[in-house]
């Protein structure tokens, strides 16, 4: 099998015709975080409920440790932890878009990508749940977002594009290489700890602020964070996220344009 | 327009991790399953469809005859585009529904009328159409006020009906189907053979793969027989039928 040309513009086409299923994905978006909750009272609002407890108890918890005001503590840790349980599940949901939807991938000749979209939406719904969260502490503790909370915008857009990118690349290797798939969890969950959310990144010295300056997720937090808590992220968080993305794609693409017809044997 | 051109089509699979100490090869041949043979990193290949070429046109209703693993549900992925073939070229023109598998699609917690719009829009047809053709779906199925209910609530046989409920009725150029309506009992036979006769009288194309020999002379007016992965022989159904049953060994009055 040869990667040339063609080939890589046949991805590119796969990522706009899923586009077209959009009809498809959202359907089975909402239906995915609604049957998450099945026959529960509360439903979706799960989240945002354990969103809320969450804040409560490590709010006041670390913020004692970190000694930091909770005026200043909540707001910053409510949005990271948001942020990170949106990018965590785009990661964790993204190496399962195909392994995850195998009945579909050989039944079905829908662009694969209409699986990618429909974890991105999925997750866009749930991180609206929690945003609720968000709003009662922006309310409650005074915090203006305002304009720069408008930054949001181009800043998901930016997240969107990497998921993309990673479910693609992820979710065919895990295809290939189901151990992969067993490592990410413990990768992500190790990832939580060395990245500043429970945390401030100028609270690290010396040597270890390559836990800050080396960690992707550094960049993709606070490109969603800042905008959030009414600051602009800086040109160095926005430059690294733009570079992630390009060099992210950069890769996919001829991997993808690689190995895409086999996925169907694999599932 | 509904065609299928299949020019020389070889499909191999890898197969991962199967090294059997069972024994090392058999001498006598098997007549199941496809070729089996070494890839050239070792590794064992299914050749599942053998330098394979048919053409299809409007108004062919093709049966596919075969033992066990000959190939079928394989010519159906690949007509389908599901599986891309190792070698060779596939040409489809119109628009496909597969139906081959029963499961697929359909949520079994989610009520069956619920379904109709999951498998509908996975079959490429936009809720403003399905909303329009669901009560005709619902009506096709016969399932009534079971269309309320889970899926799981639901036997084999009803699965079947709404499935290919939903299937014949999106706007489909092409449709393929498994082993499928065979599920149905005889009343629910008889009225798939009228819904699929207008569908071939549209100059649509219908591609069967089935064991029961009275389905496929009910459904369908071309046949092929496939051994392992190859075309042993093509033409109108109730010659092919009958040849399939003499080189099988069994009576071919609709067993």
């Amino acid at each position: 099998m040869r990667t040339n040309g063609s080939n890589m513009l046949d991805v590119l086409q796969e990522v706009r015709d899923g586009w077209r299923w959009r009809e498809l994905w959202m359907t089975l978006g909402w239906r995915d975080v609604q049957t998450r909750h099945r026959r529960s009272r509360i439903g979706p609002f799960w989240n945002t409920l354990s969103l809320s407890l969450f804040v409560i108890c490590i709010g006041s918890l670390y913020g004692g440790i970190m000694s930091h005001p909770m005026s200043d503590y909540i707001p910053h840790l409510v949005t990271g932890y948001m942020v990170w349980v949106f990018l965590n599940a785009l990661v964790l949901e993204g190496k399962d878009a195909f392994v995850g939807n195998a009945t579909a991938i050989r039944e079905i000749p829908v662009p694969r990508t209409v699986y990618i979209y429909k974890l991105l939406w999925k997750n866009l719904i749930i991180l609206s749940f929690n945003s609720l969260v968000y709003i009662a502490v922006v309310v409650l503790y005074g915090v203006s977002p305002f304009p720069n909370v408008i930054l949001i915008l181009p800043a998901l857009m930016l997240v969107f594009l990497n998921g993309i990118w990673v479910a693609l690349l992820l979710g065919l290797i895990n295809v290939r290489y189901r151990d992969v798939g067993q490592m990410i969890p413990n990768a992500m969950r190790l990832a939580f700890f060395v990245t500043p959310i429970l945390w401030y990144p100028d609270s690290v010295t010396g040597i270890r602020t390559i836990f800050v300056d080396f960690n992707p997720f550094y960049y993709f937090i606070e490109l969603l964070r800042a905008p959030l808590l009414g600051q602009a992220p800086t040109t160095l968080v926005w430059a690294v996220a733009i570079g992630i993305t390009a060099v992210g794609w950069g890769i996919t693409v001829p991997i993808y344009a690689h190995w895409r017809r086999r996925i169907a044997f694999w599932v | 327009m509904a065609l299928i051109k299949l020019e020389n089509i070889t499909l191999e699979f890898p197969v991962q991790a199967s090294k059997s100490d069972r024994r090392q090869s058999s001498s006598k041949e098997s007549h199941i399953g496809g070729q089996l043979s070494l890839g050239p990193s070792g590794q064992m290949v299914v050749r599942a469809l053998d330098q394979l070429s048919l053409t299809l046109g409007p108004g062919d209703r093709l049966a596919l005859l075969g033992h066990n693993g000959a190939g079928k549900t394989t010519l159906l992925r690949v007509m389908a585009k599901l599986y891309p073939p190792t070698h060779g070229r596939v040409t489809v023109q119109g628009r496909v529904a597969p139906l081959l598998n029963l499961g697929f699609g359909l949520d079994m917690d989610s009520t069956g009328y619920d379904n109709i719009f999951i498998r509908g829009l996975y079959l490429g047809m936009s809720k403003a159409d399905l909303k329009k053709k669901a009560d005709a779906i619902a009506e096709f199925s016969e399932l009534g006020d079971f269309l309320d209910l889970p899926m799981r609530t639901y036997s084999s046989g009803m699965r079947a009906r709404l499935a290919f409920a939903i299937s014949t009725h999106v706007q489909t150029d092409i449709l393929l189907l498994d082993e499928v309506v065979a599920t149905g009992d005889a009343r629910f036979l008889k009225k798939a053979n009228e819904q699929l006769e207008n569908f071939a009288r549209d100059s649509k194309l219908l591609v069967l793969a089935s064991h029961s020999n009275k389905v496929l002379r009910d459904l369908c007016n071309k046949a092929v027989i496939l051994e392992h992965g190859r075309i042993k022989a093509f033409g109108p159904i109730d010659e092919i039928i009958d040849a399939y049953a003499v080189s099988m060994g069994v009576e071919a009055k609709d067993k």
